[in-house]
């Protein structure tokens, strides 16, 4: 039972689609910036204000638009910095083999000090 | 001749079932603390600046050019193969109710030293500082008025000597106590005697094993590294040991480490070792079903 559950629960996290799916910054789905609001501060407050002032909020209110819609267009650009190893993955693969074998003489090594 | 002597002392006697590969996954885990420093090292020393303005640059250029790709790619996954290991560990501790009696002080090292690791981990994806360091960042900081350079120095110094010191403890508490039993129910005392040499030699066996596949996934499989952060915005996910906090709030950040915590502290007082399945374990089994069913679901939530 105990050896089945751990074999399950090896299983699960090791093949499991969560430790390819869940690095940061996945390609499923599009990218959506959690949104900011974009608040908007009042004008002096004035009974009847004028019509520069009136422009001045309007105008205000634009800019303020426009700076956080070109943030979420730059986080949406933030693009994933590609590795090209075509060069060093021959060595890689060789260091990985060298050091698998090492594990599997060690391994197979006779337990001398075995009772 | 006495550090001859002093080293054929530790051949101890171990039962033989600490010779099955389940029994030698925290021994595993800790082999790979080896590589875990040998590379953070290198990267240290050949590539990366923890500067606010560098971070990031020489992170990517690290992950563009050179070996040093590869290098940042073992230590990343020999990162996640560590805590993988832990949690695999613990399993075990648990199956085996291996935490009953006086192997309480074990068990809760071994606790500290998961939160440690967790930890270490999660200030390791905030140093390359891209728009998935940064928000890690700015998550673990919504509690906290810590800076970067805080986080920096923890990763490279503090939580290093922090991690080798408790696991220390933690050894040597289990050399006192002797490697944990079989479940309760399982004991057989017929079975021949191994020895603690023999059973190191199996795990370092694993743990070159372990390593090596590291090597070999590196060289087909970079962890990603995004463009530089835009402040203000949250577009990522977290890595997949912290992608269950990504459905939850802010404030899950802060009750769910401590609910953890509490309830990994409260195994050993709620094990009953003559019943075949107890209390402790339906909580730590429901606990790894809500993580695993959590992580699902963020990994597959669209971004909101």
């Amino acid at each position: 039972m105990a050896k089945k559950l751990i074999i399950l629960l090896a299983s699960v996290v090791l093949l499991s689609p969560v430790s390819v799916l869940a690095h940061a910054g996945h390609e499923h789905g599009e990218a959506k910036p959690k949104l900011k609001k974009v608040v908007v501060e009042s004008a002096e407050t004035s009974p009847a204000p004028s019509q520069a002032q009136a422009d001045l909020m309007r105008e205000n209110s634009q800019l303020r638009e426009d700076v956080e819609q070109e943030r979420l267009n730059a986080a949406k650009r933030v693009a994933e910095i590609v590795t090209d190893m075509s060069s060093t993955r021959s060595s890689y693969i060789i260091i990985g083999l060298l050091l698998g074998a090492i594990g599997l003489v060690i391994r197979y090594l006779p337990g001398k000090e075995e009772k | 001749m006495k550090l001859l002597d002093a080293i054929k002392e530790q051949n101890y006697p171990v039962p033989a079932h600490s010779m099955r590969l389940s029994y030698m996954f925290g021994g595993i885990a800790a082999f790979l603390l080896v590589p875990l420093a040998v590379t953070g090292v290198l990267l240290a020393y050949y590539g990366y600046v923890p500067s606010a303005e560098q971070a990031h640059k020489t992170a990517a250029d690290a992950t563009v050019f050179g070996s040093l790709a590869g290098i940042r790619a073992v230590h990343s996954l020999t990162a996640e193969l560590f805590l993988a290991l832990i949690f695999l560990h613990a399993t075990r501790i648990v199956v085996t109710r291996s935490y009953h009696g006086e192997r309480k002080i074990i068990w809760y090292t071994g606790v500290v030293l998961l939160f440690v690791a967790a930890f270490f981990f999660l200030t390791g994806t905030t140093l390359k500082l891209d728009q998935a360091g940064y928000e890690t960042y700015a998550h673990l900081t919504l509690f906290t008025s810590v800076n970067q350079v805080w986080f920096r120095g923890a990763h490279v110094i503090l939580l290093p000597i922090l991690i080798v010191v408790i696991l220390g403890v933690h050894a040597l508490l289990i050399k006192e106590k002797k490697i944990s039993p079989l479940a309760p129910g399982r004991r057989s005392d017929d079975e021949p005697d191994s020895t603690f040499f023999h059973h190191m030699q199996h795990v370092v066996a694993y743990g070159f094993i372990a390593t090596s596949v590291a090597f070999l996934l590196a060289a087909f499989y970079t962890p990603p590294l995004l463009g530089a952060p835009v402040e203000g915005v949250e577009w990522t996910k977290p890595p997949w040991p912290f992608l269950f906090l990504y459905p939850l709030n802010s404030w899950a950040l802060i009750s769910i480490p401590l609910a953890a915590f509490a309830g990994l502290v409260a195994l050993p007082f709620l094990t009953k070792p003559e019943k075949r399945f107890d209390l402790s374990q339906a909580i730590y089994f429901v606990v790894v079903a809500l993580w695993f069913g959590l992580s699902l679901y963020g990994a597959f939530k669209h971004y909101a």
